[in-house]
């Protein structure tokens, strides 16, 4: 069984003025056990409308969204449950700390939950070192802190939750090449030590690819393809006509084949990208 | 749901009450706002209705606009109208029971202060939904302007209302990301007592003011950068212009409040 999924959704921002568009245009999901998830689409095509969807924030004009096989919006408990268990980051969340030191805002969802000190103790300890801060920051104010730190306090706070699925909306956005690296590398640890589904929005390509083990392309409200890193990126040209790139290295060999060196279609990554080289060359000194 | 709010929108479009001069708008519209108080019967106050409605149907905007600026209102008016029929004690006595009594006299009297202040919301709501903030500003400085002689900084005045009707959105926008951020953690606005609500509210606004003031300062810093100075050396890149339907409005606006002054005078009065 799918741990979260969406049977046709279909919800318009703004009914009845001149702002209304169609956000979600009937959309169906499943999203299992474990795995990370990419939402790639251009903007304006209904993923973050999507994401808020997944955690009852928002409620569909017709359509269910299903967590472990129960209508979210079923009763109150069922709701309440469904906000704890479905952790959703916002872009920027760095601009929802409020509390005056680091460890009370972080405390701030387990105390929601109604969970005992200790436990809200240990849930502080355990998030702030998940995302590679040091147990000194807790006595700081969220407000003296750089940029990135921010952003790590506020994802320890959705993660000292210990959300069966995470969602991140643009995690990365506007952080710098070694924030964004170490930032991506804690949602691959975070998946991998507490099996947790993990569920985020991107724009960038060459991020998904390093992460993502399944990646789902929206368009105007709809899901227009799904399915592996290799199954989606190597249609560039449908993900062009879509506003959207494919990434560099995939360009970068997409030119050598031009040229005359086939090394395949797999790689999407820089990491992969040298295998491939490798493999190419190897294989040519054997030749 | 804090997206409901349309107060100070303003929705685009062509019509001939989208290209009045804002100017003649806001005299009108104020003009109108002191003969609705003027009005004293049913024939005066019908007419002023009239005339309402038949400037909303200029407007062309869509019903479902004006009927959810008048939701949030909707109590108040409910509860103007009972305290009418209640305290209102005229004509005919229709009803009693224990200490109610209704006359035929309090129910004219809440159905006329009702059609008053919807009539009241419809047209000042006009005003702001044909008129856009920089247009409703650029109007109130040139309408303030003589109190220049009293060394009153008009521009400044009219600048800060720019600014703060252009933020009133943003400012919304804001709220609700910030509640919808604070409920995926799990906060809880709707429910518990008084002291628990207040509280609730912590999480909303520390954010909201930090960034309000960040977008302050970024926003001084980016006029400076664009050496703004304020004041009288600065021109206007669109004059406003008075034409054939300021005119045709205005004379227009003229004939519906004679009439009432002459309804008013000829037939009697309901208050």
């Amino acid at each position: 069984m799918s741990v979260l999924s969406v049977h046709n959704l279909i919800y318009g921002y703004s009914k009845g003025t001149p702002f209304e568009t169609g956000a979600l245009n009937g959309v169906s999901l499943d999203f299992e056990q474990g795995e990370i998830v990419a939402v790639i689409g251009h903007t304006g095509s209904g993923k973050s409308t999507l994401l808020q969807h997944l955690n009852g924030l928002l409620k569909a004009d017709s359509g269910e969204v299903l967590f472990e096989g129960k209508d979210i919006h079923s009763s109150k408990e069922a709701l309440r449950n469904c906000r704890f268990n479905v952790g959703l980051c916002f872009q920027y969340p760095e601009q929802q700390l409020f509390e005056s030191t680091v460890y009370a805002d972080i405390a701030f969802g387990p105390k929601n939950m109604g969970l005992s000190d200790d436990e809200i103790k240990n849930r502080v300890y355990e998030s702030i070192s998940f995302v590679g801060l040091t147990e000194d920051y807790l006595e700081k104010s969220p407000f003296d802190l750089s940029g990135g730190e921010k952003r790590r306090v506020a994802i320890a706070g959705i993660l000292s939750m210990k959300p069966k699925v995470l969602i991140l909306d643009e995690p990365t956005a506007g952080l710098d090449p070694v924030g964004k690296n170490n930032l991506l590398q804690l949602i691959k640890d975070y998946n991998k030590k507490t099996g947790s589904t993990i569920i985020f929005v991107s724009h960038n390509m060459d991020d998904v690819a390093v992460v993502a083990d399944r990646v789902i392309v929206m368009n105007k409200g709809k899901v227009e393809l799904s399915g592996s890193i290799e199954e989606v990126y190597s249609q560039g040209e449908k993900l062009a006509s879509l506003g959207l790139d494919v990434p560099e290295i995939t360009t970068v060999f997409l030119s050598l084949k031009k040229a005359g060196f086939d090394l395949g279609d797999t790689a999407f990554t820089v990491s992969g990208a040298v295998k491939a080289i490798t493999e190419y060359l190897k294989g040519e000194n054997d030749g | 749901m804090v997206k409901d709010i349309t107060i100070g929108q303003f929705f685009p479009g062509k019509s001939f009450l989208h290209k009045l001069d804002a100017r003649t708008k806001i005299i009108l519209t104020f003009a109108f706002i002191i003969f609705i108080f003027v009005c004293k019967n049913f024939w005066s106050m019908g007419l002023l209705c009239g005339f309402a409605i038949v400037t909303y149907l200029l407007s062309r905007l869509s019903p479902k606009i004006i009927l959810k600026s008048f939701k949030p209102l909707l109590p108040i008016i409910f509860l103007t109208t009972v305290l009418q029929l209640y305290y209102t004690q005229k004509g005919n006595v229709l009803f009693e029971w224990k200490f109610i009594t209704i006359t035929d006299g309090g129910v004219y009297m809440a159905i006329f202060i009702a059609v008053r202040i919807l009539t009241l919301l419809l047209m000042s709501s006009l005003l702001t939904y044909t008129t856009s903030p920089t247009d409703l500003t650029d109007a109130i400085e040139k309408l303030l302007s003589p109190l220049k002689v009293f060394k009153v900084d008009v521009h400044t005045f009219a600048m800060m209302m720019t600014i703060a009707l252009r933020f009133i959105p943003t400012l919304i926008d804001e709220i609700d990301r910030i509640m919808s951020a604070q409920k995926a953690r799990g906060a809880d606005f709707e429910s518990g007592g008084i002291v628990k609500r207040v509280k609730a509210l912590f999480p909303i606004f520390i954010p909201l003011f930090i960034s309000a003031f960040k977008r302050a300062i970024e926003l001084a810093d980016a006029m400076s950068c664009r050496c703004y100075t304020g004041g009288n050396t600065r021109t206007r890149l669109r004059q406003m212009k008075i034409t054939y339907r300021d005119v045709v409005a205005t004379v227009i606006m003229v004939i519906v409040c004679s009439c009432i002054v002459i309804l008013n005078i000829k037939l009697p009065n309901v208050i």
